[in-house]
């Protein structure tokens, strides 16, 4: 009997113990994934391996109403020549899904507010500024107002039908990408909000800007003179715009109204709504990009020749697709976002495009008037007006649902709680349905009229759209909505109560243009692109234009002797000469030669003095150039920044202070600036010693005595993180040269922005060349997951070709899409 | 029933090992358990585990080796390593073992099973 009950003892317990295993393997612990399902081989994450193998030769695409051929060449680049417009477009969805579909989820997530739903608490504040800042409201509007007979709605609908074509033979087929299965969700399907939700996320992460809330923060600690004169309108120091403006300076500083500091609840909804943008508007920190374009007479083949290489976050994947796409309607070649049914830069027949962020200044913040006497109101135009609540339900992964309210007046969503409630108002807050349409426009483009004119219809984020044609035309324009306010300062938070409100916007004619210019070369590198005499405030130093010093180092190299090539185009996108170096190292010298230095410090001064300024990984003078740069900054503004109590690190807004140093070292030597408070009189020469021996003393204790061995890239790493955050999935970090401004821009540590793709477009022989660093596909498993990043590592350009090109490639595999 | 040894043992294992291969492909990734089940009853002493481990790590490694020879499973198995936040020189191999190491594991743990169920019905029989 007692052995009875011991060996059923024993069967429970083995029948426990396997239910157990079942039971984790199959569901799972808590938020984590079940290892069965994860590793199952038929099923599991080892279907990237499958799917990263060459495609059939032909397939299916209900939907389709034509055959459609799509070639891949060695680069894993779609060549798509379809009958018809749609058919294109319903392609070009399929093969977004297929290679990036993940990408996509995530980027509507993000856009959504629906990030923690997969990955949890950690993501929920995110989701609930994104709807806050109400993308997904906007979008929703933008698809409803697009009418019936635009091209761009036959366009989207297409794609969608195309990218939900895919999602469904993945599901039936259970491929879904890895990151699905390792995040154990499901995509839901596409919509055509979804295309439009995309534009709203570029817009945010290129033109959302915080400038005014820092400002406030700026005159409260700084004080109002000290804000002014460090951070004006103007550039201090030396710039190149493209584009000449109209007249009069007066209109330009008119929005000069003397800042006041804000009462104390005031600061502390500045202080709140800065606290929820760490993550937006990023590109503001980082921003860099640069385009360029030559005519006839400066390059070798006699037309023109155009470049363009936007920087962004760099991510594997990335955030380019690139495609060639053939039909009645279009023939284009470039770069695509995956969700989006557009080229974004690119060329065609005729015409190629490029662009750059303008960061004009195109969000304002109200602070809106409000009473405990009127709750749940606010003040505007002498009545006082409901906030509009939303109400939104999060799902957060293991915790349920979280509840959300946004408020909404006249001006945008309220950033801030219930009193005081500071609103902002936001280029992606705007509804723009003519977005898609101004973009395939300017794929049919086939000269700067039919150019400019798609781009008329262009809200934002505003761009600096560089522009070339066979016909030996280059032109730079930068059209958009450019707030123009009734009255007040718009660099400020303005009253809420409608006397300072927008009323219109730069008129279209006036925005900065420049078409085929008397010096035969155009540049955009994010300067501000008009100058002093141009008659509309189009924001300040502080987080919008670019300090200029890549705009001037392309235009130096655009204007050296000797016709350009395709190489030269090359060589200047991968340029690491640093403008700032250039200008400031004879004061260096100058100040360092009647100092008294020891025998180190005085190597590291002779190895600078036979330097050009180049960021290379392998220099010792860029590291000693870039430690001293660094102390140089910090020992003039950071005893400013302790005695005044400024509540944001000053390398938040490093822009102005590196412009106002340059300006001050070369021309302005015993600006007050260098004196910290309290402490005895200081120059710039003086300063500039101190900050060079804390720099050889910083080398020294880091890289040992041999001033040989100090070598930038031992300071300075670039790394491409992978979107999903895995580690292993991800680049680097690895050495690398350039700095933040560098031509090859590489700003941080390390640096995760960059070159997002490199074009360049030769008219003279009709040819276009293209690299990006990752690949098309984002299955970590194919051979296009990374396959392109040596090429743009070593700075090699590979063939943009057309489809009958392509075909011809030994590595092109041509498949037939059937109805 | 007389217990399985030498060709049928084997034979017992090659078919096991097809069928858990097989139900992977209609995603019934839990048939190792109840395939080791049947393995506990059908054998005796160390024959059972070792068998229905086997069986398990051979249905869960058939679907790997068939897809080795037209797709980068390597490869795969690098970025799947990663997922799992395996240390770099590592990746791969932690994919795989891991991934073989689930069948085995789910047909070990189904031996146990059968294999107590199987003694305790010798005990009633006697009893």
């Amino acid at each position: 009997m007692e052995r009875r009950i011991t060996r059923a003892a024993a069967l429970l317990l083995a029948l426990v113990v396997v239910a157990g295993l079942l039971w984790v393997c199959g569901g799972g612990v808590r938020s984590l994934p079940a290892p069965a399902r994860l590793l199952d081989p038929v099923n599991g994450l080892w279907t990237m391996a499958p799917e990263a193998a060459s495609p059939p030769q032909t397939l299916h695409l209900p939907g389709l109403r034509a055959q459609t051929t799509v070639t891949f060449d060695g680069s894993g680049v779609p060549h798509v020549q379809a009958a018809r417009d749609d058919d294109l477009f319903l392609a070009l969805g399929y093969l977004h899904a297929r290679d990036r579909l993940f990408e996509m989820d995530l980027f509507r997530r993000q856009a959504e507010g629906r990030l923690a739903e997969i990955l949890g608490l950690e993501a929920l504040s995110t989701d609930e500024l994104q709807l806050d800042l109400g993308l997904v409201r906007t979008a929703q509007t933008e698809w409803a107002r697009l009418p019936g007979t635009s091209p761009a709605r036959a366009a989207v609908l297409a794609y969608t039908a195309g990218v939900n074509a895919r999602i469904r033979e993945d599901e039936a087929t259970n491929r879904l990408p890895a990151m699905f299965k390792a995040l154990g969700y499901q995509p839901w399907p596409w919509a055509p909000v979804d295309s439009m939700l995309l534009r709203g996320l570029l817009a945010e992460d290129l033109a959302y800007q915080k400038g005014p809330l820092q400002a406030v923060r700026l005159d409260q600690s700084l004080g109002t003179a000290l804000t002014a004169q460090w951070f004006p309108t103007l550039p201090p120091n030396e710039q190149h715009p493209y584009a000449s403006g109209g007249s009069g300076r007066a209109a330009l500083e008119a929005p000069a109204v003397a800042a006041s500091t804000p009462a104390d609840d005031a600061q502390h909804a500045v202080a709140t709504a800065l606290a929820r943008l760490p993550s937006v508007g990023r590109h503001q920190l980082f921003g860099a990009s640069n385009s360029w374009a030559v005519d006839g007479t400066r390059s070798a083949g006699g037309k023109p020749l155009m470049a363009n290489d936007p920087h962004l976050s760099l991510t594997l994947p990335s955030i380019w697709y690139q495609v060639d796409l053939e039909s009645p309607g279009y023939r284009v070649s470039g770069v695509t976002i995956p969700g989006a049914p557009v080229v974004e830069i690119g060329r065609n027949r005729h015409i190629s495009w490029g662009a750059t962020d303008t960061q004009a200044q195109a969000t304002l913040y109200y602070q809106e008037k409000t009473d405990p006497d009127h709750p749940d109101q606010y003040l505007w135009q002498g009545e006082w007006r409901p906030f509009i609540k939303i109400p939104y339900e999060i799902p957060v992964r293991g915790q349920g649902i979280a509840r959300h309210v946004t408020r909404i007046t006249v001006h945008g969503p309220v950033l801030t709680g219930e009193s005081p409630s500071l609103a902002v108002d936001w280029v992606a807050d705007s509804p723009a349905p003519g977005s898609y349409d101004a973009l395939l426009g300017m794929m049919r483009a086939s000269g700067w009229t039919s150019f400019t004119d798609a781009l008329r219809a262009w809200v934002g984020p505003i761009q600096n759209w560089t522009y070339a044609d066979d016909q030996g035309n280059i032109g730079l324009i930068a059209p958009g909505t450019y707030p123009v306010v009734a009255g007040g300062d718009p660099s400020r938070p303005l009253p809420g109560t409608g006397e300072d409100d927008v009323v219109g916007s730069i008129p279209f004619g006036q925005v900065p243009m420049a078409f085929d210019p008397p010096d035969h070369v155009l540049v955009s590198a994010n300067q501000r692109p008009v100058g002093p005499d141009y008659p509309f405030f189009i924001g300040g130093t502080l987080d919008t234009f670019d300090p200029g010093y890549r705009a001037s180092e392309i235009l130096s190299q655009l204007q050296a002797p000797g016709r350009l090539g395709v190489a030269d185009m090359e060589r200047i996108q991968l340029d690491t000469r640093d403008q700032l170096a250039v200008r400031l190292l004879p004061s260096l010298l100058k100040a360092l030669g009647s100092a008294g230095l020891s025998p180190q410090q005085d190597r590291a001064r002779r190895a600078l003095a036979g330097w050009d300024g180049r960021m290379d990984a392998s220099s010792s003078p860029a590291a000693i150039w870039e430690t001293f740069w660094d102390a140089y900054l910090k020992s003039v503004f950071q005893p400013w920044w302790s005695a005044r109590h400024v509540p944001l690190p000053y390398q938040e807004v490093n822009v102005p202070l590196t412009e106002d140093l340059e300006a001050w070292t070369l021309h302005d030597p015993t600006n007050p600036a260098f004196t910290p408070p309290g402490a005895a009189a200081r120059t710039a020469p003086g300063a500039m010693v101190a900050a060079f021996q804390s720099a050889v003393g910083e080398l020294q204790a880091r890289s040992g005595d041999d001033i040989a061995g100090w070598r930038w890239g031992d300071l300075h790493h670039r790394a491409i993180p992978s979107l999903a955050q895995v580690a292993g999935l991800g680049y680097g970090p690895v050495p690398s040269g350039g700095d933040a401004l560098t031509p090859d821009a590489a700003g941080g540590e390390p640096s995760v922005h960059g070159p997002s793709w490199r074009m360049v477009v030769d008219w003279g022989s009709g040819t276009a060349y293209g690299i990006y660093p990752g690949g098309q596909s984002e299955d970590p498993a194919s051979d296009h997951y990374r396959d392109q990043l040596g090429d743009w590592l070593s700075g090699r350009l590979r063939p943009m070709l057309w489809a009958g090109d392509a075909a011809r490639q030994p590595a092109a595999v041509t498949v037939r899409l059937g109805p | 029933v007389s217990p399985l040894r030498g060709w049928p043992a084997l034979a017992a294992l090659l078919a096991a090992g097809t069928i858990v291969a097989l139900t992977l492909l209609a995603g019934d990734w839990w048939v190792a358990a109840p395939a080791g089940f049947i393995l506990g009853i059908l054998t005796r002493g160390l024959l059972a585990p070792v068998l229905a481990g086997a069986a398990g790590l051979l249905g869960w490694g058939i679907p790997l080796a068939a897809m080795a020879m037209q797709a980068p499973v390597g490869r795969a198995a690098v970025a799947i390593g990663a997922i799992l936040g395996a240390p770099d020189p590592l990746r791969g191999a932690v994919a795989v073992v891991l991934t073989l190491l689930i069948g085995a594991l789910l047909g070990l743990a189904g031996s146990w099973a059968g294999v107590s169920l199987r003694r305790l019905s010798e005990v009633q029989e006697r009893g």
